[in-house]
């Protein structure tokens, strides 16, 4: 940025921003998302362990900037062009293929440009929007595309009025916490769900650490977000994680109990303080490193009831944890299945190590790892589209939040590849059955996504929040079942919801039963679930496998 | 004036009717189950043959008849015939035609004598015999039998679905069928006998995608003459399957047979299929 030194202040008001200076910015942008990413996971519509969209989005940008972690170019259109590749190939989930696809845009428009200024980053902005909406086949308003066309619209306003980007770059970012608000008003499962669309509120998040730092302001410590955000019913709370590891929470029982005192004591330990209540009860809330801090003060105050105490760090921790377990995974008891050049060959994500095998056994090339909570990358499929001795690919995502990535792999790949898209493990099961290695691909491919709707999917999962869903009132920690992705019961005992979801899944007119086990499953349990089912549904042939998938209980199929 | 005859072994499931009514000789094969032998259809019925071999402790093995079975066969056909077809299963399945071969040179005959691959099984090979044999009778003669053969294999197609690739994969014979498929997850394989190839049409789970599947294929064949549902030992099954074929071929115009332990051995029971000539 022309203003601005190597310092990193800018006081002043931004002109012209060269490519250093669009590096720095996506940093500060990206800082900004890494510290609230975990408020923008929690903006989950389903309470189940879903792809995270706050983690899925900061991938996308560490892949991002780390394309051009050692470019001090000073060419904006080059930096652009190498953050746009560097996030279409570390795109994950559909948001971070989605944020991959605004940065293609964005960076197409400024691709010849040294430096660019209000208005230029106004068409930049518009024509991010654009890409953006065409890379999805049926754009929904009321997600990130929405937020990223308003902001768009925002820029050329504001370009019009001034040549000042920062003012620009402030009434976008405005512009985008107003249309981030008014996400649940278009979408309806986001008001039915009561939260905000999450990949809208991730690109706000971005392109507010950005703003920031063209202000001058830090976006290294913990804030609370902006008012604009702290919509009534939104999940919201965590509001500011980053810094410190522990969420605590507590209820001190007294009298006498002097709530100011309390809070600002509290609040000295750490960040994100929340101290409610009277002389007799006062609920506390905050964020630190050791949680015995607060709970010790807490005790000598009163008798504390209530004590609950999150690590936060924990699900990324899981998340980076289990993909280093699926990618080291001993189980490797079957051959591979040998692709003859020319021949079509199948790529499918899969979420433990048993359905990997299971694939695997049906003739899939490559298995990358990856499902629910651990969106593989547009690179990793890639990759392993890339390993493969044919130029001939079909994709099979198996989860809706990879169709996407799928796609994207598929066009940069470079080979004729195909996306089948498939939603579930068992969709991927039916389709990698319909596989004729020797086909046309497209014929091939149809069959398989014909295959791929005779199947019923389950899915047995545990709450991991109170809301009302699709009628059925859903209690955090309760077993959840779904079919074929929606929520269709939920209580306290398993054996109910696994009877309920096959019911749902119409397993009355179904010839055979799988069901795949997950880790928190032993055999024993799958076996007499097994038996349940069959005492449930005496005509259905019932099968169980290992599918060592995390956070599902089972995955069950339906044929 | 006497015509040609027409000689195939038990594996084409020609119903004895059917051979008979067209003078068509079948020669037995041999069904082994540990050192006892038994003649197809002759000393072992079918369902007896499938419940030994669903429950046997021993897997049964199958012999081609010896040269001297067939010798006796033509013997008695020289005679009265202007010339002998012996039509059998594909050379790389069974060594049947090789023992026809040997047992016409032991016959010693003197007219016109041809042993064709037929490249098909049960009644695949079946309706080849019997469209030769309805040649044979109007006329035809022994070179113009072989054109009739050639067109006729390039007509005749048989589709099957078995209950596991597990026998298919125990027999060796079948290439694809040497994988991994099936060893995690049940899954019934779809093949296609055609031209003495046979090929994979995928994998399905249940029993009625299976036989949905059959149809499709069937269907894609455009026109179809004649049609012969297949079982081992699943006549309910079949039964279903013949229902569902109706809208191609009335029900009481389809041959239904419980199919020959020479394949049976290989695909196990519990399957189901069909031949069909295409129009």
């Amino acid at each position: 940025m022309t203003n601005e030194g190597e310092t990193g202040q800018a006081p002043e008001n931004v002109v012209l921003c060269e490519g250093r200076g669009l590096k720095q910015l996506l940093e500060a942008g990206m800082a900004w998302l890494d510290h609230n990413h975990q408020a923008v996971n929690a903006l989950n519509v389903f309470p189940v362990p879903d792809g995270d969209t706050g983690i899925n989005m900061l991938l996308t940008m560490r892949s991002a900037l780390d394309e051009i972690a050692d470019d001090e170019s000073r060419h904006v259109g080059k930096i652009a062009q190498k953050v746009a590749h560097g996030a279409l190939m570390g795109a994950r989930g559909n948001s971070g293929v989605i944020l991959s696809q605004i940065w293609r845009g964005f960076a197409r428009q400024i691709e010849d440009l040294e430096a660019f200024g209000a208005r230029e980053f106004a068409a930049a902005m518009r024509e991010a929007s654009d890409t953006a909406y065409k890379g999805v086949v049926k754009p929904v308003e009321g997600t990130i595309l929405t937020v990223i066309r308003q902001a768009g619209e925002a820029a050329e306003t504001a370009a019009q009025a001034g040549d000042d980007l920062t003012e620009t770059f402030g009434k976008v970012v405005s512009r985008c916490h107003q249309a981030v608000a008014e996400t649940p008003q278009l979408l309806q499962v986001l008001a039915d769900a009561g939260v905000v669309d999450a990949g809208g509120q991730g690109l706000t998040l971005i392109l507010e650490g950005m703003l920031r730092r063209m202000r001058g302001e830090t976006v290294q410590v913990d804030l609370q977000l902006p008012a604009a955000a702290e919509l009534e019913g939104a999940m919201l709370v965590h509001v500011a994680e980053g810094r410190y590891n522990y969420d605590v929470q507590f209820v001190i029982k007294g009298y006498d109990l002097d709530t100011p005192v309390i809070r600002d004591k509290i609040d000295s330990m750490g960040d994100s303080t929340l101290v409610v209540g009277d002389s007799n009860t006062i609920k506390v809330h905050v964020h630190v490193d050791d949680p015995g801090i607060p709970i010790s003060y807490g005790v000598s105050r009163g008798t504390l009831v209530d004590v609950v105490v999150e690590n936060m760090q924990e699900q990324f921790q899981e998340f980076v944890r289990t993909r280093a377990a699926a990618e080291a995974s001993p189980v490797q008891l079957l051959e591979k299945p040998q692709v003859e050049p020319g021949q079509i060959a199948v790529v499918a994500v899969a979420p433990g190590p048993g359905l990997a095998s299971v694939l695997e056994s049906l003739g899939v090339a490559r298995v990358v790892s990856g499902g629910q909570t651990m969106n593989p990358s547009t690179e990793e499929i890639v990759a392993a589209m890339e390993e493969i001795g044919t130029d001939k690919i079909i994709v099979l995502p198996n989860n809706k939040n990879i169709i996407m990535a799928a796609k994207t792999a598929c066009e940069l790949s470079g080979k004729q590849a195909r996306t089948v898209p498939t939603r579930t493990v068992p969709q991927g099961v039916s389709a990698a059955l319909a596989l004729m290695p020797d086909g046309d691909l497209d014929a091939v491919a149809e069959a398989m996504a014909e295959a791929a709707t005779e199947v019923a999917t389950g899915e047995i999962t545990t709450a991991t929040r109170d809301v009302e869903l699709n009628g059925v009132k859903v209690q955090n920690g309760h077993y959840l079942g779904l079919a074929d992705g929606q929520i269709c019961f939920a209580g306290p005992d398993v054996a109910e919801v696994i009877r309920e979801t096959l019911d749902r899944m119409e397993v009355e007119d179904r010839e055979l039963l799988t069901l795949y086990y997950g880790t928190d499953v032993t055999s024993q349990d799958a076996n007499q679930t097994a038996a349940l089912a069959q005492e449930w549904y005496p005509h259905l042939e019932v099968e169980v496998v290992h599918g060592g998938q995390p956070h599902y209980y089972y995955i069950m199929s339906a044929e | 004036m006497c015509s040609v005859r027409v000689v195939t072994d038990s594996t084409s499931d020609l119903p004895a009717r059917v051979a008979e009514e067209w003078g068509i000789s079948v020669v037995p094969c041999y069904v082994n189950f540990g050192t006892e032998s038994y003649l197809d259809q002759v000393e072992l019925s079918r369902p007896e043959f499938y419940r030994r071999l669903a429950s046997g402790p021993v897997h049964p093995t199958t012999a081609a008849p010896p040269a001297g079975v067939f010798a006796e066969v033509y013997q008695g056909l020289i005679q009265e015939s202007s010339g002998i077809i012996s039509i059998h299963p594909p050379d790389h399945f069974s060594a049947l035609r090789q023992a026809a071969v040997n047992g016409w040179e032991m016959a010693g005959g003197e007219i016109p004598y041809l042993a064709l691959d037929g490249g098909q099984v049960s009644m695949g090979l079946g309706w080849i015999a019997l469209r030769l044999a309805q040649a044979a009778a109007g006329g035809a003669d022994v070179t113009a039998l072989e054109a009739t053969a050639a067109e006729l294999g390039a007509r005749v197609f048989v589709f099957a679905a078995l209950e596991s690739v597990e026998f298919l994969r125990r027999s060796g014979r079948v290439g694809w069928a040497r994988g991994t498929v099936g060893k995690l997850l049940r899954v019934r394989p779809l093949l296609r006998v055609h031209r003495g190839d046979i090929s994979s049409l995928g994998y399905v789970r249940t029993r009625q995608a299976a036989i949905e599947r059959l149809v499709a294929q069937v269907e894609g064949l455009g026109d179809v003459q004649s049609i012969a549902v297949l079982h081992s030992n699943a006549p309910e099954r079949a039964d279903e399957f013949r229902q569902r074929l109706a809208h191609l071929r009335p029900e009481e115009q389809v041959l239904t047979v419980n199919i020959t332990p020479v394949v049976g051995t290989h695909v196990g029971p519990g399957a189901i299929g069909i031949a069909v000539v295409q129009g």
